[in-house]
């Protein structure tokens, strides 16, 4: 790079460039402040205001929403179900998508066809599940009711049953994403030679506990990854539950960002859905952390 | 050996194909209602197969929905965020791997920390800041705030970095700007990158719902999936239209489809989540 005669002058050349670069980050920068940094500050602040629309005037309350939150034995609930719905649905998407990644695994099965049947349910929009599930769910004349009774089952009423609601959307959630899991799982069995898979079968292995002490411990950062970003996903539903169920019934389906939604644009109490989006982000960390402390406590 | 594995992988494959039918078996499902007519649906016991093929369901969706209008927006949205996204993208990722100054991987490492603000928490505000600029319900409502993400800095600037040096420097004895060093040299060479952030950032748009649901007041300016949600529950009975009009929502995704699964095959960092 230093060539002679390019000497002169290449001090505020470089600065001249330097700047001109620097312009480059502008609009990432003005986006990023104004629908990112200033809503989450605004949010913040609105989460101790009790601003109510349709009042004029709002103030300041401190910690009053929280307090109040910690008195809501409608956002507890919501929050119950939100986790039961988050991990069942991580557990059982990740635990199918180890058995689909395993299965795929080997040339003559990574075929691309199988491959995209499995992708495709997680990249269609959530409002077509959502209305296709609708129709399975159909307690007379959808499928899956169909297919219990012909198996002498008598189906519940699905979406519109208390006891069931919860599970039809788990169901649909777990199928909707084992196959994505079990994409990212075999890009991760990808890195795992096997060359240590045969010699530990050679060695006496069976193949059951080659897969639970190899095969898993290799996995470890694809699971990982699986799990925190299901668990998240989790946590933050909300598509489904505004097209499928609407929170009901009875309040069986209402998860946190639900809650939220319902506070801030349906009783229109500003302050306080802000406060609970807020609770919603702890709650995810705190899941967020918990895993991630616990996959490395298995070094 | 070799006879155990093949008699394991019969096994295998077996189990294998049954359950991807399975995993196929609802979206299969969905287009065998969509061809059905509405009577048959309500028939029992089910019928599997059309008796006769329906396809006017298919032309039925553009006159029970302003299925025209719907598409259109979406797909005015979802081509403006894109561009936008990888102008914006491509030009941040390449200060944040390219251009030396001081502090700059901090300031990289607190952008990326922001792609952990999860999106519930902005909506509210946002609701109020939009409506203080007059941008709801209108397509600078829907499109301004995605225009640049974290997640695609991210991306293109582990593409920058990924490229040798040598390009730069014969670019930089040749006498080129920055500006021109990115349009004519490294985007060219990034065309694969560029291709990627493209699809995830147009599935990111085409399916998006809670920030379009809370952004516009007006049936002319909503996307296909908020229009299919309000149709569902408006003509919840007319399923066959409505699978018709799932399959015509779908069909961009899907054809995006093989381009995503190569994205996802490639092991360690390169390998990045669908943006939703």
């Amino acid at each position: 790079m230093r060539l002679p005669g390019m000497r002169a002058g290449k001090k505020s050349k470089l600065k001249r460039s330097l700047s001109g670069s620097l312009a480059l980050v502008l609009p990432s920068l003005f986006i990023f402040l104004l629908f990112e940094l200033v809503p989450v500050i605004y949010s913040f602040y609105l989460s101790f205001t009790d601003w109510t629309l349709g009042r004029t005037a709002h103030q300041v309350v401190g910690l009053g929403n929280f307090k109040a939150l910690g008195q809501d034995l409608e956002l507890r609930q919501a929050v119950l179900r939100t986790g039961k719905y988050s991990l069942f649905t991580a557990f059982f998407s990740a635990l199918g998508g180890i058995v689909l990644a395993l299965l795929l695994r080997g040339g003559r099965r990574e075929r691309p066809l199988s491959k995209t049947v499995l992708l495709i349910p997680s990249i269609v929009p959530f409002v077509v599940i959502a209305s296709l599930w609708t129709w399975i769910y159909d307690p007379y004349y959808g499928i899956a009711n169909w297919l219990l009774s012909r198996a002498g089952v008598a189906g519940p009423a699905w979406l519109t049953s208390p006891r069931w609601a919860l599970t039809a959307l788990i169901i649909m959630a777990v199928w909707r994403e084992m196959g994505y899991n079990a994409l990212i799982l075999l890009a991760g069995l990808g890195a795992i030679s096997g060359e240590v898979l045969e010699s530990s079968l050679i060695d006496g292995c069976t193949k059951f506990q080659s897969w639970i002490y190899i095969v898993l411990p290799l996995l470890k950062n694809s699971l990982f990854f699986v799990l925190a970003i299901q668990i998240i996903r989790g946590f933050e539903v909300f598509g489904p539950i505004y097209t499928m169920t609407g929170g009901g019934p009875a309040k069986a389906t209402t998860t946190m960002v639900y809650y939220m939604y319902q506070k801030a644009f349906q009783s229109y109490q500003v302050g306080y859905g802000a406060a609970v989006s807020w609770v919603i982000v702890l709650i995810t960390f705190f899941f967020f952390f918990m895993i991630w402390k616990g996959f490395r406590g298995v070094e | 050996m070799a006879a155990r594995c093949r008699r394991k992988s019969w096994a295998g494959d077996f189990i294998l194909a049954g359950l991807i039918a399975l995993m196929g078996f609802p979206l299969l499902w969905m287009l065998l209602t969509a061809l059905k007519s509405s009577s048959e649906i309500y028939k029992l016991p089910v019928r599997i197969l059309p008796r006769k093929l329906k396809w006017g369901n298919f032309t039925a969706v553009w006159s029970a929905l302003p299925f025209a209008r719907l598409y259109l927006n979406s797909v005015f949205v979802a081509l403006v965020v894109v561009a936008g996204q990888l102008l914006t993208s491509s030009a941040a990722g390449y200060v944040f791997a390219k251009v030396r100054f001081p502090g700059r991987d901090y300031i990289f490492a607190f952008y990326m920390l922001t792609y952990c603000i999860p999106d519930h928490v902005l909506i509210i505000p946002s609701f109020f800041l939009l409506n203080k600029f007059g941008l709801l319900n209108t397509y600078g409502g829907l499109t301004l705030p995605f225009l640049a993400s974290p997640f695609g800095a991210f991306l293109m600037r582990q593409q920058f970095l990924d490229l040798p040096r040598e390009l730069e420097e014969a670019a930089a004895i040749d006498g080129c700007g920055p500006l021109r060093l990115i349009a004519y040299v490294l985007l060219p060479a990034l065309r694969q990158g560029l291709g990627a952030l493209a699809v995830y950032v147009f599935i990111f748009s085409w399916n998006g719902f809670f920030w379009p649901l809370i952004m516009t007041s007006s049936a002319s300016m909503q996307t296909l999936p908020l229009g299919l949600a309000f149709f569902q529950s408006a003509e919840a009975e007319n399923w066959p239209v409505l699978m018709a009009a799932a399959c015509l929502v779908s069909a961009p995704v899907m054809l995006a489809v093989n381009r995503l699964q190569k994205a996802l095959a490639e092991p360690g960092p390169k390998s990045f989540p669908v943006p939703r």
